[in-house]
């Protein structure tokens, strides 16, 4: 037998007095943030910002120095990168291998498959401003579409990797 | 006896397991409507073990912080979550309630059962005669098989109905256990902030809780966590919620 529980009209303000206790917002300045630049960030572009706050944590903004190192290749760690001011330069075994300029997102295949960091990124530019946040894969039950779009995004984002060095294989 | 027929004989037999549960659900969902109590989209069912430890707490550290709207909301939150498990638990139940609460309650097979006992006991296999009792025994098989192959597209109809009706019933459960649990969160910190003595007991000033939230309680929780620990991997996942 299921025990059901009958409110009075009492009990339902409370309830009602309790959400409005504001809650601590000192994250929601950087998600903020993020939503500002949400479509220039092609894996989450296009999901409901309702959602996406949903589905992201761990949000941060940090600024790194000339020759600071973002990310340590071999390293397992879970956040996606997007450069908001200054520039990066990615390296593979000590070998430079690409440059990461203000607007770009890095980071995505690793974070979202949990697989070791395939390259190191270092800060290049006089200062770098860099948003870092993770994505809640446990969010599923209830952002289940907006997860399935960021996946969506993410194979056309490596789709478009795939064609791009094919292109450049092609040219040499 | 043609599908539909088996389909609504099914139908009629499993609305009689969920009748009480889709009634929990209809009462919830309407008293969620008539609140217009907000559906979060972040999932606070997670959330269901730290607050239950952190009221059980609160309570002993002051008697008057769990009041009887918050008694009933803890209550119920908790029926709903049994309800939920049990209904979890039910997907892989499946045949063990076609075998107890459906089966012996189909008409059909009562009827064939005893067709069936009548005809192991019938008088024409005392005549005697090899080609009566050869006759007896061909239908008494021919009947054994029907039994056999009715029961089967019974139960594969059965547990069709039923997977989809406990998935939906699920899903449902979810959504109204995610809403409760997210008032939850925020009355118990509701009063929680009226009490001087848990304030004290978990080293807050009333300034610095504010804004009093789980999050700055599951960080100090965490900060005092073992790391690498079941706990303190838990404790993390709720933080997520938070951001």
């Amino acid at each position: 037998m299921i025990q059901q529980i009958n409110y009075d009209p009492k009990d339902i303000e409370k309830f009602l007095e309790a959400t409005e206790i504001p809650d601590d917002n000192s994250d929601l300045q950087i998600l903020d943030k993020l939503l500002s630049v949400q479509n220039k960030i092609s894996i989450i572009a296009n999901i409901d910002p309702e959602d996406l706050e949903a589905i992201v944590y761990d949000l941060k903004f940090i600024q790194y120095q000339h020759r600071d190192h973002v990310i340590e290749e071999g390293d397992i760690t879970q956040e996606i990168f997007f450069v908001f001011s200054g520039e990066c330069q990615v390296f593979h075994k000590n070998k430079k291998v690409g440059e990461i300029k203000t607007g770009k997102t890095f980071g995505e295949p690793a974070a979202i498959f949990n697989t070791k960091r395939n390259a190191t990124v270092v800060c290049s530019s006089q200062k770098a401003t860099i948003l870092s946040f993770c994505i809640d894969n446990d969010a599923i039950r209830f952002c289940a579409p907006a997860l399935a779009l960021l996946y969506k995004n993410l194979a056309y984002q490596i789709n478009n990797k795939l064609e791009e060095m094919n292109e450049n294989i092609l040219k040499k | 006896m043609d599908i539909d027929t088996i389909t609504e004989d099914i139908t009629q037999h499993s609305n009689k397991l969920f009748n009480e549960t889709l009634e929990v659900i209809d009462n919830n969902f309407d008293f969620m409507d008539e609140n217009d109590l907000i559906e979060p989209k972040k999932d606070y069912i997670i959330l269901i073990d730290f607050l239950n430890k952190t009221v059980n707490h609160f309570s002993n550290l002051d008697y008057s912080f769990l009041d009887d709207s918050l008694r009933k909301l803890h209550r119920d939150v908790n029926n709903l979550n049994k309800l939920y498990e049990e209904q979890k638990n039910n997907l892989n139940n499946g045949q063990e309630l076609f075998n107890t609460k459906i089966f012996p309650k189909i008409t059909l097979f009562k009827q064939i059962q005893k067709s069936l006992l009548e005809l192991q006991h019938s008088d024409l296999l005392k005549t005697g005669d090899k080609e009566t009792i050869a006759v007896v025994k061909e239908h008494f098989s021919q009947m054994q098989n029907q039994y056999k192959e009715m029961r089967k597209i019974y139960f594969e109809l059965f547990i069709e109905e039923f997977t989809e009706q406990t998935k939906d019933i699920i899903s449902s459960l979810e959504v109204i256990l995610n809403t409760k649990i997210y008032y939850l969160d925020k009355f118990l910190w509701m009063n929680a902030l009226k009490s001087s003595s848990i304030l004290r007991a978990i080293n807050a000033t009333e300034n610095e809780f504010k804004t009093t939230s789980s999050k700055k309680y599951l960080q100090i929780r965490v900060d005092v966590a073992l790391p690498y620990t079941q706990d303190y991997e838990y404790l993390q996942k709720c933080l997520r919620i938070y951001k």
